[in-house]
């Protein structure tokens, strides 16, 4: 049977349908653009957030997950919480020795590929459910809010590492990064928080003239 | 409003005038104005009265460091004149007054002082006993200050965190000195000051020493321009805490700050001397008349008298002289004067100098409100005056420059400790840890030069300290010449307005009492006199306090010791600390839909979810009784995603669950799902929940939602102890969940998978994986609310989706959303019981009517042992249906009301249901052992202590023989 149903980001309902241009990510409704590129690249510069948790992810733990991952041609970061961005601008995080998260790119089809195969799981493999909602935190100020909202003093993150901590009172974890010498943030949060970080941080980035972004401009780098 | 002439380095701006309003009248100020530099410009005098006594109080410090101008506009209270920034629109009013400033009605709470000594509360207002709450009443009537406005509303502000390298308190000589050698060597520097511009102590002691002014300007400018220096000014310190955190406050923000290494480069507050009347407007401290014309332009006095105890005596005196204030006199404590260039320039100025005399009184204008001249008298071989010999000398006010007290609540509070040092005598620190350094004043060295190098020596250390630096760095500066503080500036009066402490009130014949009383210790003297307890912390009275009780014990200063400095050490506003108050809900996925449909929605934990669906013109209780019998009838759903959802998989996974579940899972076949109860080792209740097993080393459990998190937790915690082979994965946000339930549940449901639904292949307590309207989805059947039913648990991302599917699938045959509170009601008929409602901290599953999943014979789990006992001995209650006859029309019982029999407690309700599916008030209730046969009569005792009857009835309600699950 193909699904009847469409995957939906958990904070979809907070942007109002008539207003930006919609369209389709991983089989889920998102935001291309709220405004023209124009203005949401100047935001991506200076202030911006991004829903983008409509990108896919899939978790995978056990004593064989490793050794089926890169029998799969997936490349491993070797320390625990370190990153590999894949060349199809998808993204692996190694959780332990043994546990991975996996993050679909824009345009890559890693992860419905691996999902697929994997199934329920396998011998020494498990599957893991991940469906966290992720938001990109970019431009210059977005130190800013990280400062009004979380105690882990990001200036002297380093770039493929991810951060568990909190923001805003809430789990996270966050994923420094860095694209054309820019510091940019993608946070990870357990969807049902969804709602209540975005409103803060987008509350704390309208104070400090930020905005949200669509996902248009990433869709068009493949990455973000 | 006169000014003086300006200078470029005053902090007014004459370009943007200000209008405000103080006690009903209309003044102006300027822009870079503090609320008091321009009432004194306005010619006012008085700007507050006292705590205790409501004396008339006068600007003191123009620092912080005294409280007597305290203000309130209407929203906010207690403002520091001292420190409050003029801006456009103010209104305020002093605080602690009845009918106004002037005409304040406790004023003449003075007439009777004699009668108030210091404790007298203690010792009048507790007999009889019976008047103690008139007595409490009145006392918080006059007592307190500002008055808060409960119709404020609550403004969020913005705290932050903030990550450097080294943080300098203080941007004096010494601060500026230490932030520019410690930056020069590469270390990332904050320095913060309390004041809105740099400089510290020099921008108003030192203004007409043009070396000292030129240093000034190029130490500012290079500090400013420092890459590696961030300068927070108008900022306050405001408490020191372990591991290198420190709050920092200004006007709109709390901020965190973590730093490597601390240098206190604070400066020190100048001191008051002790003498009648030395609280009358027109006294004030030197340094406070020096900022008055240095940095806004106000000439103090016209006339004054200058009471010196030290050199910073005579250069006010010679500031004060250039701005146009005739010197009456300057009466010095010390026997031998100033003897360096500074007193042969005041007396060469044509300045009276009394040499080794004292102010005996200061002599009131009308009022009280203003000074109209002094009485001085010599001192005798020890320091004491004759009154015999006093001479009247006419002035308008009297700057008082005796000596000075570390700023030290920043070192102590990071781990400093103090002596006192007799060559400069003021306390010193002498014991710091490897990462906290003093510059300056705060450690007694008062040399300008000496203060410059003293900075740069901190900051050269501070940079070593980091590794940032391999220069050799010099020992600490210590003071030479005359001691900048006298010891002792404290004059008996045989009246009694000598103050000591300008906050409470309180005189030196207090100190004296209370030593008589037995308080001859300095935290005992603290706590009965209150010295150091008002709004400024004793900024100007706990160096004197200490030395009216040394001398009182005989001892030394340093015998006697000092209070203990806590944050915070100046205020913090509340909404400050409150910041913007993240209080994180959770929504499942459903919740944008509830909302649309206008749901009534009600806290459970973090959660927000459905209490139920209104409907125009029909109440609360018929709604939920409506959307239950629609379920019993027909077909309804609620949204679950707030389950706990829990995946326990590994070859260790049955044994495991087995260790924390009282039921036994070995022999549970795959497919199938179990009631689980999950005890702690006491044998109480904890959580409980479903098991379903997918297959052989895969187990998806449920847990309540209240507790799914600390269950987790707990799973984790006796996997790591156990070490056992198990994967333990929290799906509560990765997956949601809803139930269909009601009779024509397979009519939607059907249509929408490709699992057979029927009886024989998917029966009661079995679970399925497969796909639902194309996504991959857990089945259970289950019966909790005792109708045919099915759980659904899939990916979150789909569950609005499926949701709304569900919806529009079952339109035509009738679904109907309902809420939680019709579920409790469903599975209250069914005799369920909700952990955390009819269960208590202390409940065990014997008392539960849990028995039945307690496998004792298992090999362990956890409570086992606990348990085993408790089967030993006699229950003390049991959980009990009941209902009330149906004759009875009387008020109901609610949840938590007790069950009595003649006059005892004897048990009490969890659960109760007004009206149900079955006709009936029902609900579950502990009650004693002997009283739990059906058909026994009990009494709830409800509000009002009204008297209920009701009957124990045998569970469940509804549907005994489970038929309508099935």
């Amino acid at each position: 049977m193909n699904s009847l149903l469409k995957r939906q980001s958990p904070i979809q309902h907070l942007f109002d349908p008539t207003v930006g241009q919609w369209g389709e990510l991983a089989q889920a409704a998102v935001v291309l653009a709220f405004d023209s590129e124009e203005v949401e690249s100047r935001a991506l510069q200076t202030l911006a957030l991004c829903d983008v948790s409509a990108l896919p992810k899939l978790g995978i733990k056990g004593p064989a997950a490793a050794n089926w991952l890169q029998s799969q041609g997936v490349t491993l970061p070797e320390g625990i919480y370190r990153t590999r961005k894949q060349s199809d601008g998808s993204l692996v995080v190694r959780l332990s020795d043994n546990e991975f998260l996996l993050q679909e790119g824009f345009v890559s089809q890693t992860i419905q590929t691996l999902s697929e195969l994997l199934g329920w799981g396998q011998e020494g493999i498990a599957r893991v459910e991940r469906q966290e909602a992720s938001f990109l935190l970019a431009g210059s100020r977005a130190l800013n809010v990280l400062a009004q909202t979380c105690a882990i003093d990001f200036r002297q993150a380093p770039h493929d590492r991810m951060v568990m901590t909190r923001i805003a009172g809430i789990s996270c974890r966050v994923l420094p990064t860095e694209t054309e010498s820019k510091a940019r943030y993608q946070i990870g949060v357990d969807a049902t928080y969804a709602v209540s970080l975005w409103e803060s941080l987008m509350t704390i980035c309208q104070e400090l003239e930020g905005r949200a972004i669509g996902t248009a401009i990433f869709t068009a780098r493949g990455t973000i | 409003m006169t000014r003086l002439q300006p200078h470029e380095h005053q902090w007014i701006d004459r370009s943007r005038p200000i209008e405000f309003r103080f006690e009903g009248q209309s003044y102006q100020g300027f822009a870079g104005d503090v609320v008091t530099s321009a009432l004194w410009a306005g010619g006012v005098r008085m700007v507050g009265r006292s705590f205790k006594y409501h004396r008339p109080r006068g600007t003191y410090s123009l620092a912080g460091d005294d409280v007597n101008a305290m203000f309130e506009d209407g929203e906010r209270t207690n403002l520091r004149g001292n420190t409050l920034q003029l801006s456009a629109g103010l209104d305020l009013r002093s605080v602690n007054t009845v009918g106004g400033l002037k005409r304040d009605l406790l004023r003449f709470t003075q007439l009777a002082s004699s009668m108030m000594p210091v404790g007298f509360y203690y010792k009048a207002f507790h007999t009889p006993r019976s008047l103690f709450p008139f007595y409490e009443g009145q006392m918080r009537k006059v007592a307190g200050l500002g008055r808060i406005n409960p119709n404020q509303m609550a403004q969020a502000t913005p705290k932050d965190y903030a990550f450097h390298d080294l943080l300098v308190v203080g941007a004096g000589p010494s601060g500026l000195s230490a932030a520019l050698a410690a930056a020069d060597e590469g270390v990332g520097v904050v320095l913060v000051e309390q004041h809105p511009h740099l400089g510290g102590s020099l921008a108003w002691q030192r203004r007409n020493d043009p070396e000292a002014v030129a240093s000034l300007n190029t130490l500012v400018k290079s500090v400013t321009a420092h890459a590696n220096i961030e300068v927070r000014c108008a900022t306050q310190v405001a408490g020191c805490y372990a591991d290198h955190w420190y709050a920092l406050v200004d006007e709109h923000r709390l901020t965190k700050l973590r730093t490597k290494s601390l240098i206190v480069a604070t400066g020190c507050y100048e001191q008051p001397a002790v003498f009648q009347n030395n609280d009358l407007p027109g006294v004030m401290l030197a340094s406070a008349a020096q900022r008055l014309s240095h940095l806004y332009a106000v000439q103090p006095f016209k006339k004054c008298v200058v009471l010196a105890g030290n050199r910073d005596a005579y250069r006010a005196a010679l500031d004060l002289q250039q701005v146009g204030v005739e010197i009456a006199a300057i009466v010095d404590l010390r026997v031998d004067g100033e003897t360096t260039a500074l007193g042969a320039q005041a007396e060469n100025a044509g300045m009276e100098i009394y040499r080794n005399h004292a102010v005996y009184e200061a002599i009131a204008g009308s009022g009280n409100t203003t000074v109209q001249g002094v009485k001085i008298c010599p001192l005798g071989d020890h320091g004491q005056l004759d009154p015999h010999s006093a001479k009247r000398l006419d002035c308008d006010g009297v700057a008082v420059s005796v000596g000075w007290m570390p700023v030290a609540g920043p070192l102590y509070q990071a781990g400093g400790r103090f002596t006192y040092a007799d060559h400069v005598h003021q306390l010193v620190p002498t014991e710091l840890p490897p990462t906290l350094f003093a510059a300056g004043r705060v450690q007694g060295v008062f040399h300008l030069s000496d203060r410059f190098a003293d900075g740069r020596r901190a900051g050269l250390t501070a940079a070593v300290e980091l590794g940032c630096s391999d220069q050799v760095v010099r020992k600490p500066i210590v003071h030479a010449g005359a001691s900048p503080s006298h010891p002792y500036p404290i004059f008996a009066h045989k009246k009694k307005k000598n103050f000591v402490e300008f906050d409470e009130d309180l005189h030196l014949i207090d100190f004296a009492n209370a030593h008589q009383e037995g308080y001859d210790n300095v935290e005992l003297l603290k706590r009965y006199t209150t010295v150091g307890m008002g709004p400024s912390q004793g900024k100007l009275a706990n160096m004197n306090a200490v030395r009216i009780l040394a001398r009182l014990n005989g001892k030394s200063i340093n015998e006697t010791g000092t209070t203990t400095s806590r944050p915070f050490h100046h205020p913090v506003p509340l909404a400050h600390l409150a910041g913007r108050r993240f209080h994180p809900t959770r929504h499942t996925p459903m919740h944008s839909w509830h909302v649309k449909a206008g749901a009534k929605l009600v806290y459970a934990g973090p959660w927000l979810r459905p209490e139920y669906y209104p409907i125009s013109g029909k109440t609360r209780e018929e709604l939920i009784l409506e959307e239950a019998q629609h379920v019993r009838d027909c077909v309804g759903l609620i949204d679950l995603g707030t389950l706990g959802k829990i995946e326990i998989s590994g070859p260790d996974s049955t044994a495991f669950i087995d260790r924390i579940y009282t039921d036994q899972f070995a022999s549970q076949k795959a497919g199938t799902i179990r009631y689980a109860l999950a005890c702690d080792e006491t044998g109480t209740i904890i959580d409980d929940g479903i098991v379903a097993r997918l297959d052989e080393n895969r187990f998806y459990v449920t847990a309540t939602t209240g507790g799914a998190a600390a269950f987790f937790r707990e799973l984790q915690r006796w996997a790591l102890i156990w070490q056992m082979k198990v994967e333990l994965v929290n799906l509560t946000g990765q997956f949601t969940a809803m139930n269909i339930t009601g009779t024509k549940t397979h009519e939607v449901l059907t249509s929408l998978t490709d699992i057979d639904l029927s009886n024989e292949a998917f029966g009661f307590g079995n679970v399925r994986e497969g796909l639902i309207a194309g996504v991959p989805a857990k089945l259970i059947r289950v019966g909790f609310v005792g109708e045919l039913g099915y759980e659904i648990h899939l990916p979150a991302a789909y569950g609005l989706s499926l949701w709304t599917k569900l919806l529009e699938v079952g339109k035509l045959t009738g679904i109907r959303p309902f809420g939680i509170e019709a579920q409790r009601l469903l599975r209250l008929e069914k005799g369920h019981l909700i952990v955390s409602i009819d269960t208590d901290a202390l409940t065990n599953p014997f008392e539960a009517n849990l028995k039945w999943v307690v496998k004792s014979k298992k090999e362990f789990f956890v409570g086992q042992r606990s348990l085993a006992i408790l089967r030993q001995k006699q229950l003390t209650r049991k959980l009990i249906g009941f209902e009330l006859p149906s004759e009875y029309n009387g008020p109901l019982p609610e949840e938590c009301h007790l069950i009595v029999e003649k006059g005892e407690i004897v048990g009490r309700v969890t659960s109760v249901a007004h009206r149900s599916t079955v006709g009936k008030t029902i609900g579950l209730a502990f009650v004693r052992l002997d009283m739990t046969d059906p058909g026994t009569s009990l009494t709830i005792r409800v509000d009002q202590g009204k008297l209920v009857p009701a009957i124990v009835t045998a569970l469940p309600f509804y549907d005994p023989g489970n038929q309508r699950q099935k």
